[in-house]
């Protein structure tokens, strides 16, 4: 038996790798720690913008205002945070005519409807792990506090990035389309339908056809868009092309989808309530 | 370990995992994944196998996975499985080179980064960046010594 430095203990050293292993594996299994996590997530996040918004930013506008050039970067900054916000409001009057004949939102037309855009912008949004893992989420902080139940479409001014998961008054979490465990149900123009899975890769999804089951109906760059069956996202919205379509078995191949909305284009983003 | 000791490893552990990341942005689109933080843990278990144990190992890890909000015990595992395997083989080490000691926490870096890339990343494992992380873990613990006598020069470590 190997011989150990002095003063390290062998029970201590397995006993610790044993209930280390035990703990990844229960909140790999069943998510057990999970609350643990956002318990920690939503308190960085919430010192994090409280020191931004009541102790730096107040103190580098003061620092600023000396200098020209420091107002005109916060000025710019602004005209770009605006810029973001119009850009979603066109987009969402660029597809009224397709909101309008959504049957899940039920509207004539979007003035008089219920259907509300609630402006939000990323306070925490790792980007390491959006381009290196599975997880894609991101946290969003409302401009108006507002209560956000889970499953509300998430949009950007390029389209559909995901839908909120959980949150309360003053933050709340969105799984982007890209993300292992979200779904999407699509379609294309010749009547093909699929549930879409997140790749696990910056603005890709995938869907796996079993082509017994009917003829192959899409081809490369074919649009595709959303279903609306799942009842959650509007109906006929385009969210992106055919990228690849790889073989699996001959009787079964895999649709990889390249996605129109990049979520790392802007830092607002909107909420249809 | 004094609980000053404690706090300013706790920073310093953060401070790594900060640049860590920030590092990762660029050198993600190469295939290459930057590992300061577990080569330092390495470095400072192999300096001090006494206060730097499993416990310690532990907590650290426990903190960034909270940090990273990744699998809570993922980097916990990784880091008290290395420190167990650093005590075992401890004299063995010690016999060791430098270049030697390099290439087995350069091999004990791509069993990390290959292990990590298991869980957080399924659905696209990629072997290049483990052999790659091999690679960058032998250039990056050339400079981690000197970088951890640099910052522990005032503590008793």
């Amino acid at each position: 038996m190997a011989r150990l430095p002095d003063r390290s203990s062998r029970f201590m050293l397995i006993s610790t790798f044993i209930i280390c292993s035990s703990i990844l594996f229960v909140d790999f299994r069943f998510d057990t720690f999970k609350p643990i996590q956002n318990f920690y997530n939503s308190t960085s996040i919430s010192i994090r913008v409280f020191s931004s918004e009541y102790i730096v930013r107040p103190l580098y506008s003061s620092f600023s205002s000396i200098r020209v050039e420091g107002r005109g970067k916060e000025e710019n900054q602004n005209l770009k945070e605006e810029l973001n916000k119009q850009l979603i409001e066109n987009y969402i009057i660029s597809n009224k005519e397709i909101l309008n004949r959504n049957i899940f939102f039920d509207v004539i037309n979007l003035q008089k409807s219920d259907l509300t855009l609630l402006p939000a912008k990323v306070v925490s949004f790792d980007v390491n792990q959006y381009r290196c893992c599975d997880k894609h989420r991101m946290f969003l902080l409302p401009e108006v506090p507002s209560d956000i139940d889970s499953f509300k479409v998430v949009i950007n001014p390029e389209g559909i990035i995901g839908q909120t998961i959980k949150g309360n008054r003053s933050l709340f979490e969105v799984i982007l389309l890209s993300d292992k465990k979200h779904k999407i149900p699509i379609q294309n123009e010749n009547g093909f339908y699929c549930e879409a899975g997140g790749l696990g890769i910056p603005k890709r999804i995938f869907c796996d056809v079993d082509l017994t089951l009917g003829e192959r109906d899409f081809e490369l760059k074919q649009k595709i868009y959303s279903s609306g069956l799942g009842g959650i996202f509007p109906k006929g919205i385009e969210i992106g092309s055919i990228y690849e379509i790889q073989d699996l078995t001959p009787k079964e191949v895999r649709i990889i989808i390249d996605l129109n909305a990049d979520p790392l284009t802007s830092n607002y983003f909107g909420v249809l309530k | 370990m004094k609980l000053t000791e404690l706090l300013f490893l706790t920073v310093i552990f953060l401070l790594f995992c900060f640049i860590d990341s920030q590092i990762n942005l660029y050198l993600y689109d190469f295939f290459i994944i930057s590992n300061i933080t577990y080569l330092f843990l390495c470095y400072l278990c192999f300096r001090n196998p006494q206060k730097i144990n499993s416990l310690f190992g532990a907590y650290i890890g426990f903190i960034i996975d909270l940090h990273q909000n990744v699998f809570f015990g993922l980097h916990a595992t990784l880091f008290t499985l290395s420190i167990l395997l650093i005590n075992y083989n401890y004299f063995r080490l010690r016999m060791f080179s430098s270049l030697q000691i390099t290439l087995a926490f350069s091999f004990f870096t791509a069993f990390f980064v290959g292990f990590k890339s298991i869980i957080l990343t399924t659905m696209n494992f990629q072997y290049l960046v483990v052999f790659i992380s091999f690679f960058s873990a032998f250039i990056t613990y050339l400079f981690v010594p000197s970088l951890g006598k640099f910052l522990i020069k005032k503590t008793k470590l």
